[in-house]
């Protein structure tokens, strides 16, 4: 049974006990109903009108036990008993569902809370339920509920597993061709060089870059899927920061050339070390760095990295401002969801996977920093990205990312 | 020149990437499985094997493990070069006996990198 079934089950699914009496019947004869029927739990009392009230057998006996209890109440019509309770029974609609009617049965004053309570269905008629009914299938309803909770817990856990076969098997099996396409692609780029033959030599690095294109792309979906699973581990080291810094200015120093846009870097020579994953942050940098060098042509292009100190901690900020295209406001929503570039032709233009801000955005959570940016039509984007210099816990080299 | 053993079961793979190295100045030999790599490295010497991990047959798994028990073998490097490019199989093939592991498609300068690192070592 599964668990949205079970929380629908309502009292009228319940075992129950229609015994009744008519309001005119003595103490004496309720008294012997009971003692016929150990297991009944309470009687009903019917009056002209219908329904009239409910006799519960821990009360009765109680009230019997009294002195002169007997003599009060075994000669008189049973109402005489009814009338003496401090309350009436509690009667609850059959829709009534078991969660609800437990919570109302156990908020019943401690003198009363085991007995029977009555049902009243919508054609008119009524039932009797033991206390100890309800609650013996509350307690299955909740097992069942738990049981239903596990198993999705594990088909959850097959499924995902399945999907990172899936994505793992898909790579593995595109990574074969792209190998011939790649390096065949090389070769002949070479053999037409060698040649002479320079007019091939366009398509054939349209060729190379293509093949390239898919595997960052590749690469970008395994990345996003590991995230996804919790399986990214993040590797901290201690390296140069400036080191850092020349080594990915010199990597993008061509792309900005081909736009014709000026470069520049700005950081304190004795930034020193930092302490985190260095792979990461590279890739990070380069996302945002060739993004701003794709978007801008005959601009510039400014990285400052500098210290900054705030709550007791040591942060690196890396501010990458260009004077390029922007975006507007629904542009910027999008912009670290995966695959969302500004609109299609974008990708036409401007080449990307659209997987770059995303992953750049999730590696910064990752290394407990954060990615922020603002914007503007035909002025530029700006991205800042704040990392800390020395994550908290950096004893162990591998923090631990399963977020649960 | 360096003499390199090329294992590798894809037919354009082999033809890529035994063509990539031999212009880059090695002598390659290649081979299409485990098992003849076994075979040939009985009769001739080699500086370097690289070799594919998943190959019909006798796998680069178990290739690996065979020629780093025989003492004959074992001093010569192994580079793993794969297609299956999960931290995982990095590790499953360190764990095989291999010196190094690269991925599929070949980067050339990054290969040749770890091709001189490990020749430098020999």
């Amino acid at each position: 049974m599964s668990s949205t079934i079970s929380r629908d089950v309502t009292v009228e699914a319940l075992p129950y006990f229609d015994q009744h009496v008519r309001d005119t019947t003595v103490g004496a004869e309720v008294a012997r109903l009971f003692e016929q029927d150990h297991l009944l739990p309470g009687i009903m009392v019917m009056g002209e009108n219908g329904f009239r009230g409910m006799v519960s057998r821990n009360q009765f006996f109680q009230r019997l036990g009294r002195l002169f209890g007997i003599e009060v109440y075994s000669t008189r019509p049973i109402t005489a008993f009814l009338d003496s309770l401090p309350a009436p029974p509690l009667v609850l609609p059959g829709r009534t569902t078991i969660q609800n009617a437990a919570i109302v049965c156990l908020a019943r004053p401690v003198e009363n809370v085991y007995d029977p309570f009555v049902v009243a269905l919508a054609d008119g008629t009524h039932r009797l339920v033991d206390f100890l009914a309800l609650i013996l299938r509350q307690t299955e309803l909740l097992s069942e509920a738990q049981i239903e909770a596990h198993a999705q817990k594990a088909a959850a856990i097959t499924a995902s597993k399945a999907k990172s076969e899936f994505l793992a098997k898909m790579s593995h099996e595109l990574r074969t061709p792209l190998t011939a396409i790649i390096g065949y692609g090389e070769i002949l780029l070479e053999d037409s060089e060698a040649a002479g033959q320079k007019a091939m030599t366009p398509r054939l690095r349209n060729i190379i870059s293509a093949g390239l294109h898919l595997l960052e792309m590749i690469n970008g979906i395994l990345d996003l899927s590991k995230i996804e699973s919790g399986k990214m581990e993040v590797f901290l080291e201690t390296f140069s920061l400036p080191a850092l810094i020349d080594e990915v200015s010199g990597t993008v120093a061509p792309l900005m050339q081909r736009n014709n846009n000026v470069f520049d870097v700005f950081f304190q020579q004795d930034i020193g070390t930092m302490r985190s994953d260095e792979l990461k942050l590279k890739q990070c940098l380069l996302n945002i760095l060739g993004n701003a060098s794709k978007f801008t042509q005959n601009g510039r292009v400014d990285l400052r990295v500098t210290k900054e100190s705030d709550q007791g901690a040591d942060w690196a900020v890396f501010q990458i401002a260009d004077t390029g295209i922007g975006m507007n406001e629904s542009q910027m929503k999008k912009l670290f969801e995966p695959f969302y570039q500004a609109d299609t032709s974008i990708s036409r233009r401007y080449g990307g996977t659209g997987l770059g801000l995303s992953l750049t955005k999730q590696f910064c959570d990752m290394l407990g920093g954060t990615l922020s940016y603002k914007s503007e039509i035909g002025q530029g984007t700006t991205f800042i990205m704040r990392l800390p210099f020395s994550p908290k816990n950096s004893d162990d080299n591998l923090l631990s990312l399963s977020q649960n | 020149m360096k003499k390199i053993l090329f294992v590798e079961d894809d037919d354009m793979s082999r033809d890529v990437i035994s063509t990539r190295l031999t212009r880059s100045g090695f002598d390659v030999v290649v081979v299409e499985d485990g098992l003849k790599a076994l075979d040939i490295v009985s009769a001739q010497v080699f500086d370097l094997i690289i070799m594919d991990m998943s190959m019909p047959g006798l796998s680069g798994w178990e290739a690996a493990k065979k020629l780093k028990t025989s003492p004959a073998t074992a001093g010569i490097p192994i580079l793993a070069l794969s297609a299956h490019t999960m931290s995982t199989d990095r590790k499953r093939a360190l764990d095989s006996g291999c010196s190094d592991f690269d991925s599929k498609p070949v980067n050339l300068p990054r290969l040749l990198g770890k091709i001189e690192a490990l020749l430098g070592n020999s």
